[in-house]
């Protein structure tokens, strides 16, 4: 592999890894946001009974 | 309360998701090799659209800055940080992938030109916008203080854009041609990578806007619980 095409590698796999990383960081956090409302929304229920 | 699933942007990730994929293989298929830099110039098409989305999300904080301030609604707030975050990730994308572009180019990863040393002062102005809405907890004063620092920042974008014309510099003007010929392949190859980049812009600014939405959702819950504990 020539140095060129290391760097033509590298600088797609920033593009996918970066991407990756913020798709993942949205992803845990609704994730988590869900699981919570739903947790809050299930107590909420319960004490309206 | 359940949310709902979001088909339409989930109709959006995927539109956009394929669009990169006719772009890389524009990219490595289509576009004819340079002949000065060789394979290495293939990094100009991703280089370039992951600046224009960066320049274009630090422009809609801009806008939905103003907008706040005029309307002083939530709404243009989460406009404002996700637009924020997103262009942030792409400027580094940008500086990341230009960097090992200028070692092949210009044989150093870095120098203090002038386009290179504003694209880094940018970097760092919104990097600290993410810290002041870090900074101050109550929610009004958060959004009033980053609509006005988001619009401040804002003048790194032009600073930046025509940093490459209005100084000496050693950074190439698409624009003006300069050193590499872009033949009308390399064109086609570009416009397309910038659709598709704009277009993954809009589908991941959809996804970072529930995700705010989901957040005041979760605190209108928990000021409802605490309302009933009193």
């Amino acid at each position: 592999m020539t140095e060129m095409s290391l760097y033509l590698i590298i600088a797609y796999a920033v593009f996918w890894g970066l991407t990756f990383v913020l798709v993942l960081s949205m992803w845990v956090r609704q994730g988590r946001l869900e699981r919570e409302i739903q947790a809050l929304s299930a107590l909420l229920e319960e004490r309206s009974r | 309360m359940v949310m709902k699933r979001d088909y339409p942007g989930l109709v959006l990730l995927a539109l956009s998701d394929m669009a990169i994929l006719v772009a890389l293989v524009m990219v490595f298929a289509y576009a004819p090799r340079e002949a000065t830099m060789g394979d290495v110039q293939r990094i100009f098409y991703f280089h370039v659209a992951s600046a224009w989305v960066g320049f274009f999300a630090f422009f809609v904080t801009f806008v939905a800055g103003i907008g706040y301030l005029a309307r002083r609604t939530r709404r243009w707030d989460i406009w404002a940080l996700s637009s924020e975050e997103i262009g942030l990730t792409f400027i580094t994308m940008a500086v990341l992938t230009g960097s090992l572009w200028a070692r092949k180019a210009w044989g150093t990863f870095w120098t203090w030109e002038p386009r290179l040393t504003i694209t880094a002062v940018q970097l760092l102005v919104y990097i600290a916008y993410g810290m002041l809405r870090t900074a101050i907890v109550e929610p009004e004063r958060k959004a009033r203080f980053a609509a006005v620092y988001g619009c401040v920042a804002f003048v790194t974008v032009p600073l930046s854009w025509f940093a490459i014309r209005w100084w000496r510099t050693i950074h190439p003007d698409i624009m003006a041609g300069g050193d590499m010929a872009v033949t009308p392949r390399m064109a086609h190859t570009l416009f397309v990578s910038l659709g598709a980049f704009t277009l993954l812009y809009f589908a991941l600014l959809r996804q970072r806007m529930r995700l705010e939405w989901a957040a005041d959702t979760l605190a209108r819950l928990r000021e409802q619980i605490e309302g009933d504990d009193r």
